[in-house]
């Protein structure tokens, strides 16, 4: 019988015991945020190998875990310090704090006043835009064409539900460059959605 | 008073739950109220916002499931050395 590893103490329980089951289980379940976090403080290159090098820590300390946070927050704390710690090793690195331009920007004239403004779509709710198949590639090209830490930062806020509070601790980086990813983020997916709207393609 | 410029950045923060003052929640008001283009823009990004948190997440590949679960056997085999 296959346990449920959605309840967490069963998960540790059978981790404990070295189950396959169960290390198949928190991998398939937690890689992906713990990726995200990773590329978001050390960058995509090392990212995979600070995951697999946390593992070690994680597998150690496991028995002494106390269970006074959940097991996933407190995973992502050894990732996002074991990433902290490669970033300081490596002498080069690209930082969420370079921003670059906002070509969003480009969208008003010196007086702050829209020189492109937005055009009318025929989308009133998120299910309609997904059921659009197309649109809906155009949108997951337009993510992945995002630098690969903001990127990260808009999965983490999105797609793993974090707070603006939480993403800030996890990465220590400050509250308005956060803002600022999220914002240029969505402004991008809007005018993806734009150009379908008007041309029909990505 | 409030260019569109400024209308629109501060969407963002009104999406991250910012709460503002009363002088400033007036301005974004009124501008909401004559500024058509700007109405658009914020229904908009609003509606990015809400289909942000419903796009689906990817798994990870096999390769990868495979290479971790490995990984942390071979961990907890040397454990016990």
């Amino acid at each position: 019988m296959k346990k449920d590893y959605s309840n967490e103490a069963v998960l540790i329980d059978d981790l404990l015991l070295q189950s396959s089951d169960a290390y198949r289980y928190l991998v398939e379940s937690y890689y992906q945020s713990l990726n995200r976090v990773a590329v978001a403080i050390a960058g995509s290159a090392v990212a995979d190998e600070v995951i697999q090098e946390a593992w070690i820590s994680i597998m150690k300390a496991l028995p002494k875990f106390e269970r006074r946070s959940s097991l996933k927050t407190w995973i992502t704390r050894i990732v996002a310090n074991e990433a902290k710690r490669r970033r300081r090793k490596e002498s080069r690195h690209i930082s969420l704090e370079d921003l670059g331009n906002d070509d969003f920007l480009s969208r008003f004239d010196n007086s702050g006043h829209w020189s492109k403004p937005p055009v009318q779509w025929d989308f009133s709710t998120p299910e309609h835009i997904l059921d659009e198949s197309e649109l809906k590639r155009c949108i997951e090209a337009t993510l992945k064409k995002l630098p690969d830490q903001q990127q990260a930062v808009f999965g983490l806020r999105y797609l793993e539900n974090y707070s603006l509070t939480d993403i800030c601790n996890i990465l220590e980086v400050s509250d308005s460059n956060v803002r600022v990813i999220l914002h240029r983020g969505r402004n991008r997916l809007l005018e993806t959605i734009e150009r379908f709207q008007v041309t029909g393609e990505c | 008073m409030l260019s569109c410029k400024d209308f629109v950045t501060l969407q963002g923060d009104i999406i991250e739950g910012e709460k503002f003052g009363l002088w400033k929640r007036m301005s974004l008001k009124m501008h909401y109220f004559i500024c058509h283009h700007c109405r658009r823009y914020s229904n908009q990004i609003k509606l990015v916002d809400r289909l942000s948190s419903q796009l689906p997440d990817s798994k990870p590949s096999d390769e990868v499931v495979h290479r971790c679960v490995h990984h942390i056997e071979q961990i907890e085999i040397n454990k016990e050395k």
